[in-house]
């Protein structure tokens, strides 16, 4: 009798059920010759990956292929991270304890820029050599895409392919490539270029970046006549009928969204000029009721949640969302299974709605008003009134609601002190309000974030506040609402100027990362484990200016990083927008409205 | 008419990483995959009407899990396991139910002690090979193999040996047991709390000793006042006595009510 290294190991950590899998719809399929091995690795914890529905949606589809085995592959705590490395055993999979070595690909999840390092660790603790250049067709293809790959510069030293926009469809052509290459036994150069006549693939190493003297860009161009020289980012055409996982795996431990997501749309044109998911998910596209009613009723059966959460970037923009959300209380409330809604356009008729859902299980209010007044409202294109605010409130406070989620953000460009006070007086305001209506029981809680300038939006160009000026802000803000019945967060300055670094970062960050993953940076986006002095240690020592990439401000024809990946929004339209924000215009929404000329429904990209 | 199905099902395998409150979400959603006619509870966040024996502590197998489900109608039992069966993850199973009285108490007030195997790899600390037997088996095996190359003689004198320390293990635990009390410290957020184990075990005794293997046999109490882990009073055990070990696999066998198994 004898203890396997796996439970010796699981003794000895924190929530070993994060790392068992046998998760109700987990799929474990047999090894067989021809097989295509890939392991879908998410580089945050099994609690934060689990709540991405796209992850979901690669798992389902891969695995549909009888040909192809998909298995999952979370980073490890710190705590079995320090076993695997003593140990000497590499990371493994949730499906079959496989290293993740040993699989064909690899394929990274990115969300944000803050798990960079993540990825760094997960391929060491794989015992993948770190570098594309160092890994030749023994060594796993590393493949990686999701929202952060919309700039991805800052990892191409170790990632040899990047997936632009939407994976559905585009992630079995690459399966069908890597299929017909390992038949033929071919070397892996042959494979990278193979991989560049699919739509949406970037392969940087076929990328050649010079500089000017001051440090911009001066050209990026690719090294091979058949390489594209802009990579278009990939949407799927009949979202409709695309893919929807009816059988996701039901963790068996509790994780962030811990529910059925159904994406209702895809795609915002509300146009908020700070907001890049905003920009990189249009066009909007819907699904039908029909459509939602059917996929839900499936998923339900085939997972037990007694939550179906309505997912999108903005899903009180649902052409029919009364009627969906009518017909999905009225169906799956004597269940006892709630729907809910993952944050509010602030308007009555969005209140009206979130009370339809109450009927079944108690949800909260989520607001995100950004700003203290309708000017700097203007500037960043959000169009919504105080008035609306306040009546939307009022409507919840009197259909019995105690606790509200207000969310705002600071250091916007043009932000005056007038603005800051007007987040106190609009909480203020609030709170009287609720007391009003409420009485005693009554709570706001207030979220604050920094603003971090995106690649392909409108403020792509702007600096980013200085680090002492938001410290001020923020200190500022807390202390004038210190007061009870409101509870106020807000974000490390230090850790949203790191963002704003990689975010609009070039390919001379991989260095920096690379010194940092060795300096032990790791979870990032976790408070305790961010460490900046090591960050700035990992600068200081390649000669690398942080200000340079967060608070500096880019002239007009500054050639970005990412001036090679085409999200189908033209950069004249980003630019007239962030005219128009300058001089406090707004921008309608195409939907209800003229078109806005942004250039994503123009012809090869739909 | 509401009535209350008890069943009885494992915990085994991968799935002893998973808490009980883990546990609880894992049985609710098996529910409603299964579809069964479950009473849900009123109020904001409705949940299904069931409730669960005393939590088996993370890492530890169980033979003998209960579960008592409140039922709106009446419901054939095996369909009700087999459909439970084909929701419920890998490692978790339903081995029996039966409908109980509407009006017996709960599980967890009832259920008064728990019976624990536990596999341990035990050998004699480094600076502390005298025996309480005095026996060498390198000397019975070199006497042994000059006199006598007969495997059977060979094989039968191991077991003796094992027999000889099971002996002497259970002697150790024996006298361990003579102490009144036995004082454990447990870290909790509001300090260190001191805990005596003594009154905790009602049982602990040796089954059998195999190349190295004790099975070690652990009838615990468990009363208002809470239980114990039993890997607590291992290693509470091992560190006063001659022995070095490491717990191999820990298996809760029963649960019991005044003395008789729960079902």
């Amino acid at each position: 009798m004898d203890k396997n290294w796996l439970e010796k190991m699981l003794d000895q950590v924190e929530k070993p059920g994060r790392y068992i899998g046998k998760e109700f719809n987990q799929i474990v399929k047999k090894d067989q010759a021809e097989m295509i091995k890939i392991a879908l690795a998410f580089p945050d914890l099994y609690e934060i990956g689990m709540s991405y529905l796209g992850f979901k949606i690669l798992y389902h589809i891969l695995n549909q292929r009888k040909d192809v085995f998909a298995e999952r592959v979370f980073s490890p705590a710190v705590d079995l991270e320090r076993l695997l490395r003593k140990e000497k055993i590499p990371v493994f999979s949730l499906e079959t304890y496989r290293p993740l070595n040993n699989f064909d690909l690899v394929g990274f999840t990115i969300q944000h820029e803050l798990c960079f390092t993540n990825i760094l660790n997960l391929l060491e603790l794989g015992h993948i050599p770190l570098k594309a250049e160092d890994r030749d067709e023994n060594s796993p293809l590393i493949i990686a895409g999701g929202p952060g790959a919309f700039n991805p510069e800052p990892l191409v030293d170790f990632i040899d392919a990047f997936v632009i926009g939407e994976g559905e469809e585009v992630i079995l052509e690459i399966m069908e490539i890597y299929r017909q290459w390992k038949r033929q036994q071919g070397k892996k150069d042959e494979l990278l270029l193979r991989l560049t006549k699919i739509k949406g693939l970037y392969v940087p190493s076929f990328y050649r970046v010079e500089y000017k003297e001051d440090g911009r860009i001066k050209t990026i161009a690719p090294t091979k006549k058949e390489v594209p020289s802009q990579i278009k980012k990939r949407i799927i055409k009949d979202f409709d009928q695309a893919t929807y996982p009816i059988k996701p795996i039901v963790p068996n431990l509790e994780v962030v969204h811990d529910r059925i997501t159904l994406e209702i749309l895809r795609g915002c044109t509300r146009g908020c000029r700070f907001c890049q998911a905003g920009m990189i998910y249009r066009p909007v596209r819907e699904r039908s009721l029909i459509q939602l009613l059917e996929l839900s009723e499936k998923t339900l059966k085939n997972t037990g949640y007694e939550e179906i959460s309505l997912s999108s970037l903005s899903s009180t923009d649902y052409s029919q969302i009364e009627e969906l959300i009518k017909r999905m209380v009225d169906h799956f409330g004597e269940k006892g299974v709630g729907v809910s809604l993952p944050s509010l356009r602030i308007d009555t008729f969005s209140v009206n709605l979130a009370q339809q859902i109450q009927r079944v299980r108690k949800v909260g209010l989520t607001f995100a008003p950004e700003v203290g007044t309708e000017r700097l409202r203007r500037v960043i294109n959000k169009n919504v009134s105080e008035e609306d605010l306040f009546s939307s409130l009022e409507a919840a406070f009197q259909a019995g609601w105690r606790r509200v989620k207000l969310y705002f953000m600071v250091g916007l460009p043009t932000e005056t002190e007038e603005d800051l006070s007007g987040i106190v007086r609009l909480v203020k305001k609030v709170k009287s309000l609720g007391r009003k209506i409420a009485g005693k029981k009554m709570e706001i809680n207030i979220s604050v974030s920094v603003f971090v300038p995106k690649a392909h939006t409108p403020f792509q160009w702007e600096a980013q506040e200085k680090m002492e000026i938001l410290e001020q802000k923020l200190s500022f803000l807390s202390s004038q609402l210190k007061e009870r019945h409101i509870l106020f967060n807000y974000s490390d300055v230090r850790r949203s100027f790191l963002e704003a670094v990689f975010a609009r970062g070039d390919r001379r960050l991989g260095k920096v990362l690379e010194k940092a993953h060795q300096l032990g940076c790791k979870f990032d986006s976790w408070q305790e484990h961010f460490n900046y002095e090591n960050w700035q240690k990992a600068f200081r020592d390649n000669q690398i200016s942080m200000e340079f990439y967060a608070t500096r401000e880019r002239q007009k024809d500054e050639i970005f990083p990412w001036e090679h990946i085409s999200t189908g929004v033209k950069r004249e339209y980003l630019w007239q927008e962030r005219e128009k924000s300058k001089i406090e215009e707004s921008t309608p929404d195409c939907r209800f409205d003229s078109c806005t000329s942004c250039g994503v429904c123009e012809k090869g990209l739909i | 008419m509401e009535r209350i199905i008890r069943i009885k099902y494992t915990k085994e395998g991968m799935m002893k990483y998973l808490s009980h409150l883990n546990l609880v979400q894992i049985f609710s959603r098996a529910i409603r995959r299964a579809e069964l006619p479950v009473s849900i509870s009123n109020g904001f966040n409705p949940r299904f009407r069931i409730s669960f024996c005393p939590p088996l502590p993370l890492g530890i197998n169980s033979q003998a899990e209960y579960l008592d489900i409140k039922v709106i109608e009446s419901v054939n039992l095996k369909e009700l396991q087999k459909r439970l069966n084909h929701a419920l993850p890998e490692g978790i199973k339903v081995i029996k139910g039966k409908e109980i009285p509407s009006l017996s108490s709960s599980l967890s007030k009832t259920i008064d002690s728990a019976l624990f195997i536990v596999f341990l790899d035990l050998k004699r600390k480094k600076n502390n090979q005298q025996a309480a037997i005095n026996i060498n088996s390198n000397q019975i095996l070199t006497l042994a193999s000059e006199e006598q190359k007969d495997k059977a003689i060979r094989k039968n004198l191991i077991e003796r040996e094992d027999n000889y320390r099971l002996i002497e293990i259970n002697q150790e635990i024996r006298n361990f047991l003579q102490q009144k009390e036995m004082i454990i410290e447990k870290s909790k957020p509001e300090g260190v709390k001191r805990i005596d184990i003594r009154p905790f075990i009602s049982i602990m005794q040796g089954l059998n000793y195999k190349k190295g293997v004790l099975e070690l046999k652990l009838h615990l109490k468990i009363g208002p006042q809470g239980n114990i882990n039993p890997c607590s009073l291992v290693e509470y055990w091992l560190n006063q006595s001659p022995y070095q070990g490491e717990i191999i696999q820990i298996y809760r066998q029963e649960l019991y009510r005044q003395g008789r198994a729960v079902m």
